[in-house]
């Protein structure tokens, strides 16, 4: 057991350093400075990434890093908390990348007494790093390189059976550096986006197995249970509750048909003829099996499901999430849950992000519908919207980078850019990165989220789910000073809503606690986090203190985007949804009014034209790493 | 009737919550390797099967220092950690997989019914645990 002086609970104040090049593994001492001014998962990695790493690598070179960071209450009882964040320089976007994940692996990497891993060169052969409480070793991967995830995981637990090893792994998509390629935990969860299992896969680096016979210990074990049971209740209280407890993700499906903002035809429309093909009952009656939970987590959101008749019959496996209902469905005019399930179970095989590979897919139907694409350009593919066999086809391409599926396999932006003609206009990215299925048309701070993410198109980043869930004005106007914050389509507030959502957000994720407790329930508040922190750390910790260390974080992944030359008018939406307004259904005519809200958002935020002001740096006491970017010029 | 601890296992959703809940219960910390009750994971198959003491008592004929015994009230096992010398007996005797060594202490540890109040049964999200007897489960699951 590896239990260390850090002055703080909660952490197990120990990193894994481990240069592949090398071949050599090192345990540190966490900064205690890294935990009071970032926490840990997300802050840890930004902080850890603009420290280390030069600017303008080349993001699948030996240069960039991996960081995998767990927070302070992973392990715990908080709900939703066993989550861990894997950051990068993206080679989809070449600006800050970041994914999180939930499933099992990161409590098992607390209980084994590490707090995280930092990755680093590239190994001369495949390998994989295995960890065993105090036992930390990189093994020959030979026997595992050409397998898909699911495979990995099954061969790596059959070698060490009574460890009961936690395993993160590529597939192939991640070998073959498929931009878009993400890193898998227990089969069906997912650090998809940004494309780090490209650059884990660029590494050499197969696979991570970890096993761990520790615990995790908390400042003031009362309080916290306390605590935890008091929030409990909240979750189980919210009236979104059964639907996410139920229906899983997947009732965001009618939720977005309801609002005229099911993304459907690369989205061209926002409703969606085949919606009865994949709507939440359907999910629910046909092919939901049973609930699949995350670590330590009361609202159990995943899904089991199986398909039981037609062409895919017997196909079986975690979930798909609204997300990838919509990428690998509407978006591409599929409405056949069957299909979906089958491509999602793929995507996890081969581990690819749902989203972009969907997206681009989508975009790959649309150029086609135009004309630009033939089918002598696409391997005799008719990409007819709604042809299931064109999606799954693609999907193996794309994974083995064959024929035209290694053009779609660097995403939409560079995808574009190659087929040419026109194509850019309807080229959906921010950053370089695909949107997520709500069209945020039907969703104005959403909008603005996707703006302004450092990470490229992403739901995630602000998840201002405040405005959908149908609240009263009242709480508009106590939330965000204004009656327009619930209501959708309405762009005012949504700035000042946008900001206090990623700024809470970037907190969220450094705590890893799952933001489905934070942001749709809201049952874990910015002082709940605070007492969160204080019991299971006892950091002196304010909401203020909280708030401003989400701010730090959050400038501090835009001053990498700068550092990369990234940062200037990159806070822009694709035209279709700032100039074609929606063509039909309840949100008719809406489109995102995007310059309003951005120009509230850049004077709330201290930032000019995407980068922040010197003052905003040194408010937040990270203006020396602003000066790299000075000498640069 | 002795009570025990049922799962109705096609529910469990694999969230190991009764697994944290006792880690905290005994040591007022949280590790799953802390655990007397530990969901055994079939994630290919989507299946959970959450495992603790099925109380045949095979432990306590098995140990050689006479540490183990039978709690009157909840006719839980009992093991005393002053004669418990961590041989490791009992974890070999045990049918079920469910008498565990101490990772910390290097004791022999099971579920102990928390005296009558079993904290797994108490926070299981979905209600898939039972503190019952054998023909109560069978009703309550039919």
């Amino acid at each position: 057991m590896n239990k260390s002086k850090f002055p703080y609970k909660g952490y197990c104040g120990k990193i894994i350093e481990v240069d592949l090049t090398e071949e050599k593994v090192e345990t540190k001492d966490l900064e205690v400075e890294v935990a009071e001014q970032y926490i840990g998962g997300r802050g840890l990695a930004i902080r850890y990434l603009i420290k280390n790493l030069k600017p303008k690598i080349d993001p699948l070179g030996e240069e960039n890093i991996l960081v995998i960071s767990t927070g302070p209450l992973t392990g715990t009882l908080a709900p939703s908390s066993a989550r861990y964040t894997i950051a990068t320089k993206s080679p989809l976007t070449g600006v800050i990348g970041y994914a999180n994940s939930g499933g099992h692996f990161a409590p098992e990497l607390k209980y084994a007494g590490y707090d995280a891993i930092i990755i680093k060169g590239k190994a001369k052969s495949p390998k994989y790093l295995l960890i065993q409480d105090e036992k930390v070793s990189i093994e020959d991967a030979s026997h595992l390189w050409g397998k898909d995830t699911w495979e990995t995981d099954k061969i790596l637990k059959s070698e060490y059976e009574s460890s009961n090893l936690q395993i993160l792994s590529i597939g192939q998509a991640g070998e073959n550096k498929v931009l878009y390629a993400a890193i898998m935990n227990n089969l069906s969860r997912a650090a998809a986006r940004t494309g780090v299992g490209a650059v884990m896969g660029s590494k050499n680096l197969k696979a991570i197995a970890v096993s761990g016979s520790g615990f995790v210990e908390v400042h003031n074990p009362e309080e916290f249970i306390e605590f935890t049971n008091k929030t409990l209740e909240k979750i189980y209280d919210d009236p979104a509750y059964p639907s996410l407890s139920d229906y899983g993700t997947s009732f965001l499906v009618d939720l977005a048909y309801l609002g005229g903002g099911l993304a459907t035809n690369n989205n061209q429309f926002g409703v969606f003829d085949g919606y009865d093909g994949i709507s939440a009952e359907t999910f629910y009656e046909k092919y939901k099996v049973k609930s699949d939970s995350c670590f330590a987590c009361p609202i159990h959101c995943g899904k089991y499901s199986k398909v039981e008749e037609g062409k895919y019959a017997g196909i079986e496996g975690g979930s798909p999430e609204y997300e990838s209902i919509v990428c690998l469905g509407s978006k591409c005019g599929i409405g056949d849950l069957a299909t979906i399930i089958y491509a999602n179970d793929l995507c996890n095989r081969y581990g690819l992000d749902t989203i972009s590979l969907g997206d681009t897919v989508a975009f790959a139907m649309e150029a086609y519908e135009k004309g630009v694409l033939k089918k002598e350009d696409t391997d005799g593919i008719d990409l007819t919207w709604g042809n299931q066999d064109a999606l799954i086809e693609l999907i193996h391409k794309i994974a083995r980078r064959e024929g035209f599926g290694d053009l779609l396999a660097d995403g939409t932006k560079i995808a574009s850019e190659k087929i040419n003609k026109g194509s850019e206009e309807y080229a959906l990215h921010v950053k370089g990165m695909e949107p997520p299925a709500y069209d945020v048309r039907t969703a104005k701070a959403f909008g603005l989220g996707w703006a302004t993410a450092n990470r490229g198109a992403d739901h995630l980043s602000a998840l201002p789910n405040f405005e959908l869930l149908g609240y009263p004005k009242e709480k508009g106007v106590e939330w965000f000073g204004s009656e327009k914050a619930v209501d959708p389509y309405a762009w005012e507030s949504k700035a000042r809503m946008t900001v206090w959502h990623e700024n809470f957000g970037a907190v969220v994720d450094s705590a890893e606690m799952c933001k489905y407790t934070c942001f749709s329930a809201y049952a874990v508040k910015p002082d709940d986090m605070t007492k969160f922190l204080s019991y299971a750390t006892g950091m002196e910790l304010s909401e203020e203190k909280v708030m401003e260390i989400g701010e730090r974080i959050y400038n501090l992944e835009r001053l990498f985007n700068e550092r990369e030359g990234k940062a200037k008018d990159s806070d822009y939406l694709p035209k279709r949804f700032t100039e074609e307004p929606l063509p039909s259904g309840p949100a008719k005519g809406q489109v995102v009014e995007l310059d309003k809200m951005l120009k509230e958002y850049y004077e709330i935020r201290g930032w000019v034209n995407g980068a922040p002001k010197k003052e905003k740096l040194k408010e937040l006491g990270i203006e020396q790493f602003a000066t790299k970017k000075e000498e640069e010029k | 009737m002795i009570k025990r601890i049922f799962a109705d296992t096609k529910r469990c959703n694999g969230c190991r919550i009764c697994e944290l809940r006792c880690s905290f219960e005994h040591d007022r910390v949280f590790g799953t390797k802390l655990a007397r009750i530990r969901i055994i994971m079939n994630e290919e198959q989507g299946e959970y099967k959450p495992n603790t003491c099925r109380l045949c008592y095979k432990c306590i004929k098995a140990c050689p220092e006479n540490a183990i015994s039978k709690n009157e009230k909840t006719g839980a096992i009992k093991i005393d950690h002053e004669l418990c010398t961590g041989c490791g007996k009992c974890v070999e005797a045990c049918p079920f997989n469910v008498m565990f060594l101490h990772p910390i202490k290097e004791k022999a540890i099971t579920c102990d019914l928390c005296e009558g109040d079993p904290q797994c049964v108490k926070y299981c999200p979905e209600k898939v645990l039972f503190y019952t007897t054998s023909q109560e489960f069978k009703k309550l699951t039919n």
